[in-house]
């Protein structure tokens, strides 16, 4: 027994944020528990935060550091890559700049790393060149909720969620990329009565399981969110009271609406006027209102609108600021929330504290003691634009398969080979690294400590499990080494250390400290210098000078249009067995047995209407490139709508070959959503794709629960208690 | 610090919402409980060691293996179930309250076999065990009787031995009602009921999503996640032949 270590830790998988002890005896996990003391999950988790912990032990982790000679990689010592990395660095800076460098920072890593990455981003190397992969995913929702409501997270936690009457999910699927959050919704809707409500083109389980399910085209969820918020206020179904004291702008959006009618909405949505009625009328009748929102609103074009006129619906309605109500747009790494927070975007320091404000900048020169830069910084999609432009020559990419999620992937790698110089610091040998100069080998969570902020934006602590595999370093170490090759002091010694620093600088965390999150203890920021904290955002006020929420006019975006010849639209996400590219679950024997390979869903129809079957092989073609995979026919989509999952490594599966430039106008997020294709068929028929073992070849048997009554009445049941139990 | 204590899962109850209190009568002395508390929860702040098995705080009461039995006003309840009452006497100590007690206990042992020396999951937390020495039972008044079902062996990452399985039913109430993936159900009209997976198929052909709540609320060995097996109790690593000789052995000086 004595050989049995318990160690606490936060999930690196998505953004729910799940917490439980990890039971080891050397370098083996016996099993992961969970308890009620977890924040996020008390003892709910799902296969990947239970089972999906082999890859920490695979060989193909990286065990060395590997530079790039002529034309191979070779293993080199750790004094040697870091002393060509900062050689590199200083002679790309002294040669072109500081700002022909960028560097991406990893919604995998901790706070701590994360703060280090822009630090030595703007402190050591002197660039605003620094950004995550929120942009990749929420950070129109960021933008929506900053312009609204103030702050860039959920208002709430996940327990409001729960303790809503009516959920409204738009574009997220959180049954497979939040696991464990939807549990809490189905158990409110199956048990305790709660609505739910979802806008998705995807018959996924929230959407089976609905009340009303809306199945709006692709792109228009602006549309029907304006007319229904323009009806709300048109019957006076709104909270006149919340709009008055707690609100501005209400005219101008009223106005703005007025082009919003439901016969504009039907027409644009294809949704029917008696949905749209009744989505009205769920709002209408519900107290308590969460709205959850992902991907399917902000990979768009339009992503910041939509989100933006999410968050009208809600403020308009009087559904932010208590128990049970708010804003939810679902994160999806395990720290992205946190990766933002650390300021690792090219206008942000820590705490979305802006670098063009003087003040701030001048309190970070203070504690840096170095002046920082004024010049405005690339973002990832602006850095890609600026290696094919010939002005950016170096990156620095930590924990981020850059060459297979960022959107339009030949684009993306075609720039890779016009660097420079790339450095890749990863677990493993990824897509991206192939492209390197040098791959140095990091970390993953379970052998480091640190900090990740969940969903909830709650900061919660990671203790390490094992000590590094091989003569891999936590990715904090790693900056260290070489912010002291390029002559920085930096002396951290543990990552409570940088805590302690972020906590003197960024508002947001100012209370947070080690001592206070030790165990299963957690913060959700704001957290005051005297540590309390902040569950539930918008209590009182909003964080504008005059208190109040902002509604803003928004204006619809329609998605790309497409040649003719491109006549299949291409929906794409995630599934649950797999995590993102699929670098670690696919290195779990039991995940990859269960699902092997992705697969496009196709519709009943289109499988019909082309002359193909379950198994057969079909090629994705759009303008930007091509994939190959299986199909598996399912009705979970319709018409000439497919699904294609994110997850994979594999070049001829990658939906990002597929995937083009065109982004976000605010935040240059990808329209990871907007692909449309030509299908052809490369063989008719063959093996399914999903194979034996994948839960969706099961038939579930839904019960009310153990039924118990049912043994009370076997005749081999003699009572033990003197009445009728009280249920 | 807003620490959340209150149980996301456990329902619709609001924070901050100043719950009314109930006083009541806890063996002789007065005890005062947030109104809507069970009588379980009460007794758990007075004596955290009450035996309880099918019972967890995030599904709530279950109520299938009565192990929690008390005297509520003279009469045998099961205190996960009966709300606690303004002025209710209740007597957790009475000889009926205690022969319900162990009377159910008896019963859960007959399903359960007893090799807690060389068990994985004999490492502090075993509900079964710890509710069996809470109980004193040194002698099992119905003999352990196999079940007639193999383990199940076909999921990568957990398995089901029917034979260590009490029917407590928590993982179905986490599967139904928790996950709601709504995969597990017990078949109460068998002969000797057990869990099935969908409509009876091996786990690994059924709609089970491995999100290990099953796992996870079990409360003996009968759901075990594969890489605990011969790892993680006192006397783990034995060959199966071996085992089971030990198995047969400590049965003869274990309880039962």
């Amino acid at each position: 027994m004595a050989r049995v270590r318990r160690t606490k830790t936060v999930c690196t998988y998505c953004g729910v944020g799940c917490s439980f002890d990890i039971w080891s005896k050397g370098r083996t996990i016996l099993k992961v528990e969970p308890s009620m003391e977890a924040p996020a999950n008390q003892i709910s988790t799902c296969v990947k935060g239970k089972f999906g912990w082999d890859f920490v032990n695979s060989p193909e982790r990286l065990t060395q550091p590997l530079l790039r000679r002529d034309g191979r990689f070779v293993p080199v010592s750790w004094e040697e890559a870091l002393a060509f990395t900062a050689s590199r660095l200083r002679k790309l800076r002294a040669q072109y700049g500081p700002d022909a460098i960028g560097y991406i920072s990893s919604s995998k890593c901790t706070n701590e790393e994360n703060y280090l990455m822009q630090k030595f981003a703007r402190a050591v190397m002197g660039t605003n060149n620094i950004d995550n992969c929120s942009r990749y995913c929420q950070t129109p929702a960021t933008e929506g909720l900053r312009r609204t409501m103030g702050y860039g997270g959920d208002t709430g936690s996940i327990h409001d969620i729960a303790q809503a009457d009516l959920v409204v999910v738009i574009g997220a699927n959180p049954a497979e990329s939040h696991p464990v959050l939807s549990t809490r919704i189905r158990r409110a809707h199956k048990l305790h009565g709660q609505k739910l409500l979802v806008a998705d083109l995807r018959k996924h389980d929230l959407a089976a399981r609905a009340d009303l399910w809306l199945r709006p085209r692709p792109g228009t969820d602006l549309v029907w969110l304006c007319a229904v918020t323009r009806y709300l206020l048109e019957q006076g179904w709104v909270d006149e009271r919340f709009l008055a004291e707690r609100t501005t702008g209400l005219a101008e959006l009223r106005a703005s609406l007025a082009p919003y009618t439901l016969a504009y909405a039907e027409q644009v949505t294809g949704l029917s006027r008696r949905d749209l009625l009744r989505t009205a009328e769920m709002i209408h009748a519900a107290k308590r209102m969460c709205v959850l929102w992902a991907m399917g609103v902000t990979q768009h074009r339009g992503g910041s609108e939509t989100s933006t006129a999410i968050c009208n619906l809600l403020l308009v309605t009087g559904h932010v600021g208590r128990p049970g109500t708010g804003a939810y747009p679902l994160r999806g790494h395990n720290n992205v929330q946190g990766a933002g927070d650390m300021g690792c975007a090219p206008l942000y320091l820590p705490g979305y504290e802006r670098v063009d404000d003087p003040a701030v900048r001048a309190k970070y020169e203070r504690a840096w003691g170095v002046p920082l830069p004024e010049n405005p910084g690339l973002d990832n999609h602006l850095m890609v634009e600026a290696i094919h432009a010939g002005k950016l020559k170096g990156l620095y990419i930590m924990g981020e398969e850059m060459a297979l999620v960022d959107s339009n992937a030949n684009h993306v790698q075609a720039a890779f080979r016009k660097l420079d110089l790339l450095i890749v610091q990863d677990v493993f040998f990824s897509k991206t690294a192939q492209f390197a100069d040098v791959v140095l080998p990091a970390c993953p969570s379970l052998e480091k400590d640190g900090t990740f902020t969940n969903t909830e934006r709650r900061i919660q602590r990671l203790y390490k499990v094992f000590d590094p595999f091989g003569e891999s370093r936590p990715d904090w170490q790693i900056l260290c080494d070489l912010a002291r090759q390029l002559g920085a002091d930096w002396r951290y010694q543990h990552p409570s250390d940088i805590m302690a620093e972020i906590a003197s600088l960024a508002e947001l965390y100012r209370g947070v400290r080690y001592d206070r999150l030790e165990g299963y203890r957690s913060l959700q920021w704001p957290v005051a210098e005297n540590g309390i904290d902040t569950p539930l955002l918008y209590t009182e006020r909003f964080p504008f000078p005059d208190g109040r929420a902002r509604l803003c006019p928004v204006t619809w975006q329609p998605p790309q249009a497409f040649a003719a010849e491109y006549d299949v639209h291409v929906n794409n996400g995630r599934m649950l067995e797999h995590f993102h590219e699929g670098n670690l679950t696919y290195r779990v024997p039991g995940i990859a047995a269960k699902v092997p390979q992705p697969y496009v869903e196709v519709s009943p129809e289109l499988a019909a209407e082309r002359g193909f079957a379950d198994g057969a092989k079909v090629r994705l073609v759009s303008p930007f490139g091509e994939v190959e995979l299986r199909a598996t026919v399912t009705d979970r989509v319709q018409g000439n709508q497919v699904y294609l999952p994110m997850n994979t490594w594999r070049d001829h599966e990658a939906v990002n070959y597929l995937t083009s430039s065109e982004c976000d106008e605010v935040t240059h997020t990808p329209a990871y959503k907007e692909v449309a294709v030509r299908l052809e068929v490369v063989e008719p028929s063959g093996p399914s794709p999903v194979v034996h073992g994948n839960f969706r070849l099961g038939h579930p048997h839904p019960q009310r629960g153990v039924e118990v009554e049912r043994k009370w009445q076997r005749p081999d049941y003699r009572p033990l208690v003197d009445e009728p139990p009280q249920v | 610090m807003a620490a959340e204590q209150a149980p996301a899962a456990a329902g619709p109850h609001l924070p901050g919402s100043s719950a009314p209190s109930v006083s009541f009568e806890l063996d002789g002395q007065r005890a005062c409980v947030p109104a809507g508390s069970t009588l379980l929860q009460a007794i758990l702040e007075r004596h955290p060691a009450f035996p309880h098995v099918c019972y967890h705080p995030a599904l709530g009461p279950i109520q299938t293996c009565d192990t929690c039995i008390v005297e509520a006003d003279g009469r045998r309840v099961r205190a996960c179930a009966t709300p606690v009452q303004q002025d209710m006497c209740v007597v957790t100590d009475s000889e009926r309250a205690r022969a319900a007690r162990r009377e159910a206990m008896d019963r859960l042992l007959r399903d359960h076999e007893l090799y807690c020396t060389v068990c994985d999951n004999n490492n502090g937390n075993c509900t079964v065990h710890n509710t069996a020495l809470a109980l004193h039972i040194e002698h099992q008044k119905y003999p352990f009787t196999p079940k007639p079902y193999e383990q199940d062996n076909s999921h990568p990452f957990y398995r089901y031995d029917p034979d260590q399985c009490i029917l407590c039913g928590r993982c179905v109430e986490a599967c139904q009602n928790l996950q709601v993936s709504e995969v597990l159900s017990i078949d109460w009209e068998r002969e000797r009921p057990r869990v099935i997976w969908d409509h009876d198929v091996p786990i690994q052909e059924s709609s089970c999503v491995s999100c290990g709540h099953c796992v996870t609320v079990c409360p003996c060995n009968a759901l075990m996640e594969k890489s605990m097996l011969g790892e993680a109790g006192y006397l783990t690593g034995l060959s199966p032949k071996l085992l089971e000789r030990m198995i047969h052995l400590t049965k003869v000086v274990e309880p039962g």
